[in-house]
């Protein structure tokens, strides 16, 4: 749409430079069309499809949506028509002509404009409402790409830059639980609403990359669901927020077990990425995090074989929330 | 003393009477799109943009029909040039300044006229490098830039080169706004706009 954005934006500054020829048209056109289209395309409004600067909502999985490009080209070049058409209206001689084009082109324009508001939403693109977002809407198929590690892990194939990074942070985390009984056996990008595998053997996470935040965004959307995953239980089967939905049993995190908060802590340790205050969220400054710090530190402490002795007996229950805080060595 | 004619004939070369015409209808619409807007981040953008059409204006408004012919006048221009820019100045600081009291708040005080400023001296620079027709595409480019580039990722708000993001009380944005004006209004003063061959009236 931005393409056919830029004849039609060339065509209203030659027309209205065509009826009104003076040194200031072509500036304030110009910045009355970037300031316009930045203004309508920030409206909640079905009209903000008029301006190729609207938000729209964009996913791997789903495609842009609302996707209205064809209306939106249609409009466009209507208007570039009318406009155009418009230009021979000065001309005494070509004033029937000039009214039979431009009113073509306006009758373009108006169902151009007609058709938007038929389909927009009436809230804008960005604002869908969870209804609007997955109404009659079927995932685009695509082939998840995998790679081997004794956690494997599978991501959209949009992803695969991040791949090699994501699975050596993923098999640190997961590395002293990989292979204890109830432990998921693999990790995949998305989550069960959208691949249908609905099995307690993977791990969900999904990847919002954007470059500056990368490591607290793999934190956050990677590593602190898996982690929740793996020491509180499986994911929830009908979570389908986008991230995996946080499967601690209440929504106060203060009120899970205090060990499995311990291991939880732990676990992001091996990351080696951010200090586990970080980590665990912003949630957690409640007074559960301080009390439960040392017993983070003497778990850590132990030696690696005693870790493991410990997990291999305990892991069951720790994740079951039968194991208390006093049960830790 | 400069002759009140000559005077008269400068400015009527440069129209400035439909520029100064032009600043007042911008700020007036401004004034009426900032009482419109009740998002704050639309608030934004209008104190962000809407001041290219100002420095956009006066940028445009350096052209003389007549080129070298007036330059081989007897008579310096650098007084004339000076008293024009002043005047265009001095109107459009007024309108912005009034056209800003429909933004309410601490955080958009005389953002209009700072923005306004520091656009209008990227405007006149223009001037010098680009010939004066299309000195406007300066600021207009630049004021794209400062959209955008947060958006993109390219820049950090924070960073200098977007001083026009940056709130009213924050200093160095304004310095840099006003060094900029300056710089402009001595360029155009001493050097005036580059002459490049135009048609335009």
């Amino acid at each position: 749409m931005g393409l056919v954005a830029i004849p039609t934006h060339a065509a209203l500054g030659f027309a209205l430079g065509r009826y009104f020829p003076s040194r200031f048209t072509a500036p304030l056109v110009t910045v009355a069309l970037f300031f316009g289209q930045l203004f309508v395309g920030a409206q909640n409004a079905w009209y903000a499809f008029l301006s190729p600067m609207v938000s729209l909502n964009t996913s791997v999985w789903y495609g842009v949506r609302p996707d209205l490009t064809l209306q939106q080209v249609f409009f466009l070049l209507g208007l570039i028509g009318l406009l155009l058409a418009s230009l021979p209206l000065r001309d005494q001689r070509n004033r029937a002509a000039g009214g039979a084009s431009c009113l073509a082109a306006a009758l373009v324009t108006v169902a151009g404009v007609a058709i938007i508001w038929h389909d927009a939403p009436p809230r804008g693109g960005q604002d869908l409402s969870r209804d609007e977002r997955f109404r009659n809407r079927q995932v685009i198929p695509y082939q998840p790409v995998c790679r081997d590690a004794p956690m494997p892990v599978c991501v959209h194939p949009a992803y695969q830059p991040y791949l090699d990074e994501t699975t050596a942070v993923i098999n640190r985390l997961v590395a002293p639980v990989v292979g204890l009984p109830g432990v998921p056996t693999r990790a995949e990008q998305g989550y069960p609403a959208i691949t249908g595998n609905t099995d307690a053997t993977t791990l969900w996470f999904d990847i919002q990359p954007q470059a500056q935040y990368w490591e607290q965004l793999l934190t956050t959307s990677v590593l602190y669901p898996l982690t929740t995953q793996v020491v509180f239980m499986p994911a929830d089967g009908n979570s389908r927020s986008g991230s995996v939905r946080n499967p601690c049993p209440s929504s106060n995190p203060g009120s899970c077990a205090d060990a499995q908060q311990v291991i939880m802590r732990w676990l992001l340790r091996q990351t080696g990425l951010a200090d586990d205050r970080y980590q665990v969220g912003p949630r957690f400054t409640d007074p559960a995090y301080d009390r439960i710090t040392p017993t983070v530190e003497r778990f850590a402490a132990l030696d690696p074989a005693q870790q493991q002795k410990w997990l291999r007996a305990h892991f069951a229950d720790l994740r079951a929330g039968k194991v208390r805080l006093e049960d830790l060595p | 003393m400069i002759p009140a004619r000559l005077v008269w004939l400068y400015l009527r070369a440069r129209l400035a009477g439909l520029a100064a015409t032009c600043l007042l209808g911008v700020a007036a619409a401004t004034w009426f799109l900032l009482g419109l807007s009740d998002d704050r981040l639309l608030t934004k953008l209008i104190l962000i943009v809407l001041p290219l059409a100002p420095a956009a204006v006066i940028g445009a408004s350096l052209r003389s029909p007549f080129g070298e012919t007036e330059v081989t006048a007897s008579r310096p221009l650098p007084p004339l040039r000076l008293g024009h820019l002043a005047g265009l100045l001095a109107v459009a600081a007024l309108a912005l300044a009034a056209a800003n009291t429909a933004a309410p708040g601490e955080d958009f005080h005389w953002l209009l006229v700072r923005n306004g400023a520091g656009y209008a001296g990227l405007a006149l620079v223009g001037g010098r490098l680009v010939g004066a027709a299309a000195s406007w595409v300066v600021p207009v480019a630049y004021g794209m830039f400062v959209v955008v580039a947060p958006v993109a990722g390219a820049l950090n708000r924070d960073s200098p080169w977007l001083w026009p993001l940056h709130p009213p009380a924050e200093r160095p944005a304004a310095i840099g706004a006003l060094a900029l004006l300056l710089a402009g209004v001595a360029v155009a003063t001493v050097f005036g706009p580059r002459a490049v061959p135009d048609e335009a009236p």
